[in-house]
């Protein structure tokens, strides 16, 4: 791990963030992964929490407990553990997408912006590896890098007031996932059947940052047995 | 098992705690009440552990029927409150003070008086609802949480936990024990704005972005008076005032509740309980831990100014407030 290119900043007197470089990058993502799991196995006794971003570990703490100094060189020997070990790569988690129709209302769009058919933008978004950037804006709502130059895209220029849960959509360079309705500026081009999140289950988000992630495009069999929500 | 029957909900009560830690890393926020200090005093003095949910009544607050007697207790914001026992009496009862509603009587809390906008009512014993993501506070936006993941009812009936504390000799009547909660665990230490006190400036701390914000901006956060707007709700509190020039972000980044964060319009946001885990607006500062009751109680309306505190002073003001609560905690004792 390049602890070389590590900073540590506070956030506020409860939180300290540790910043991994300024890059967005499949790279990064996997280091902030192992380092966010090597934090949360340390179970600092004065640590409330872990939130990770692309290049960022935030460190929450109980300020009433807490000396951010010393906590700052507890998280910086823990990190320093992990110096040189490579990290691993996540484990590939399989989505299936119903593409385009009432699924993908944006699917046509998105194939004519990249000046391909809507055949061709499935292709693509399904051979690709994505990589799970950071979990954020909703509950279990995953940003996945990986999305392939051909198919980026401008946000809508007027967000939908409502995008039904499942929705898989992209803009610029990444896909997300809404793990429930909510208004969304993305272009919507699937659906899939997937819980995003459940806050009964642990973890209740079915992805984590540096998971590897992998659409499978669902035939109409699979989309008649397995009922979209 | 005792439970609380929901007559009129008030404007916007929820179940509250302390909030769910521990996943973060899955887009959940914090939640829970939005004012902690009130949320622990009101528990401590009803010998709760400080973490049991309770009520978060929000500028109109409900009506209850308490089948079986309890203790309650009420703190935050200043709500006019009366006991009407089954005899038919009413006996106002005030906040701040450990209060014995006896059987069959029904709990009328007002609206709030002249500052403040949130109270936390605990009960002995705790509301009994279901522990979820190690919390049993109310997400109204995911639906989840609290009682059945929404804001009360009328015809809604809460569950109550086993009180650690005995009903007193005589449980007919209601019993109002002496306030010993001192001006310090309030979020108006230096006196209620009712009593024409100007409140002192929030302390803040400089966010990640201040260096990145222009001069102009540094000048007229610490110099403006923002009024808090109608739109403000469990997850920030919006301001109104001079517009304040800001930085354009790349990437989300994480957020805590106390982030002021500057959206295109230059209106700063204070985030709240119900902030999301990642925002995508430069963070020109951070109010301070001692504070954030301050902001929970700030309603539309009004002014909230900010002075700029070190590291070493925010946890020092902490550490005296901590002290506070433990020699409270310890007078409580001899309550019992």
């Amino acid at each position: 791990m390049a602890s070389s290119l590590l900073t540590i900043e506070p956030l506020g007197d409860a939180c300290l963030v540790v910043r991994f470089g300024t890059g967005i990058d499949a790279v990064t993502s996997r280091v902030v992964a192992a380092a966010t799991a090597a934090l949360t196995a340390a179970a600092l006794p004065e640590v409330v929490d872990i939130a990770a971003t692309f290049n960022t570990v935030a460190v929450v703490f109980d300020p009433h407990r807490a000396d951010p100094r010393a906590l700052s060189g507890a998280i910086l020997a823990r990190l320093r553990s992990l110096e040189g070990a490579v990290p691993a790569t996540g484990a590939i988690i399989e989505i299936p997408v119903a593409y385009g129709g009432d699924d993908g209302p944006d699917l046509a769009a998105v194939a004519a912006h990249a000046g391909l058919d809507s055949e061709a933008v499935v292709r693509l978004h399904t051979t690709t590896d994505h990589v799970v950037g950071m979990i954020g804006f909703a509950p279990g709502f995953p940003y996945l890098l990986g999305l392939p130059a051909a198919l980026s895209i401008p946000r809508r220029a007027t967000p939908r007031t409502s995008v039904p849960t499942g929705s898989v959509a992209i803009a610029e360079h990444q896909t997300g996932i809404y793990p429930r309705a909510s208004p969304g500026g993305w272009h919507v081009i699937g659906r899939t059947p997937r819980a995003m999140f459940d806050p009964r289950r642990d973890p209740p988000a079915l992805l984590r940052a540096g998971d590897r992630v992998r659409f499978v495009p669902v035939t109409d069999a699979l989309r008649a047995g397995e009922r979209i929500r | 098992m005792t439970t609380i029957e929901v007559a009129a909900p008030g404007m916007l009560t929820t179940i509250q705690d302390l909030g769910r830690h521990g996943s973060r890393s899955s887009g959940v926020g914090p939640g829970g009440a939005v004012d902690t200090l009130s949320h622990r005093v009101a528990n401590l003095l009803v010998g709760n552990p400080t973490d049991a949910a309770a009520l978060e009544i929000t500028l109109l607050g409900p009506r209850l029927v308490f089948p079986t007697g309890a203790w309650v207790a009420m703190t935050g914001a200043a709500v006019g409150a009366v006991v009407v026992t089954p005899e038919g009496r009413s006996i106002p009862v005030p906040a701040w003070h450990p209060i014995w509603v006896p059987d069959g009587a029904t709990l009328i809390c007002g609206s709030f008086a002249l500052h403040g906008c949130r109270s936390s009512l605990a009960v002995a014993g705790g509301l009994d609802v279901p522990l979820l993501l190690g919390g049993r506070g109310t997400d109204l936006r995911s639906g989840y949480g609290g009682y059945q993941g929404r804001a009360l009812r009328a015809g809604d009936q809460i569950a109550v936990g086993a009180a650690l504390r005995k009903p007193p000799a005589d449980r007919h009547h209601v019993v109002v024990l002496p306030r010993t909660v001192p001006p310090e665990l309030t979020p108006w230490p230096t006196g209620s704005p009712a009593d024409g006190a100007a409140p002192p400036p929030i302390r803040v701390l400089r966010g990640p972005e201040f260096d990145a914000f222009p001069t102009a901006s540094h000048e007229a956060l610490f110099n403006t008076t923002f009024v808090v707007t109608p739109d403000s709700d469990r997850s920030g509190c919006r301001l109104s005032g001079k517009a304040l020039a800001a930085p354009t972000m790349t990437l989300s980044e994480v957020v805590v509740a106390g982030t002021i964060q500057v959206p295109p319009s230059g209106q700063p946001i204070v985030l709240a309980a119900d902030h999301p885990v990642t925002g995508g607006y430069p963070r020109i500062a951070v109010v301070a831990t001692i504070d954030l009751p301050r902001i929970a109680q700030a309603s539309p309306g009004a002014p909230l100014s900010f002075v700029e505190i070190g590291h070493d002073e925010a946890q020092r003001f902490l550490r005296e407030r901590e002290r506070t609560i433990r020699i409270f905690t310890l007078g409580l004792e001899y309550l019992r």
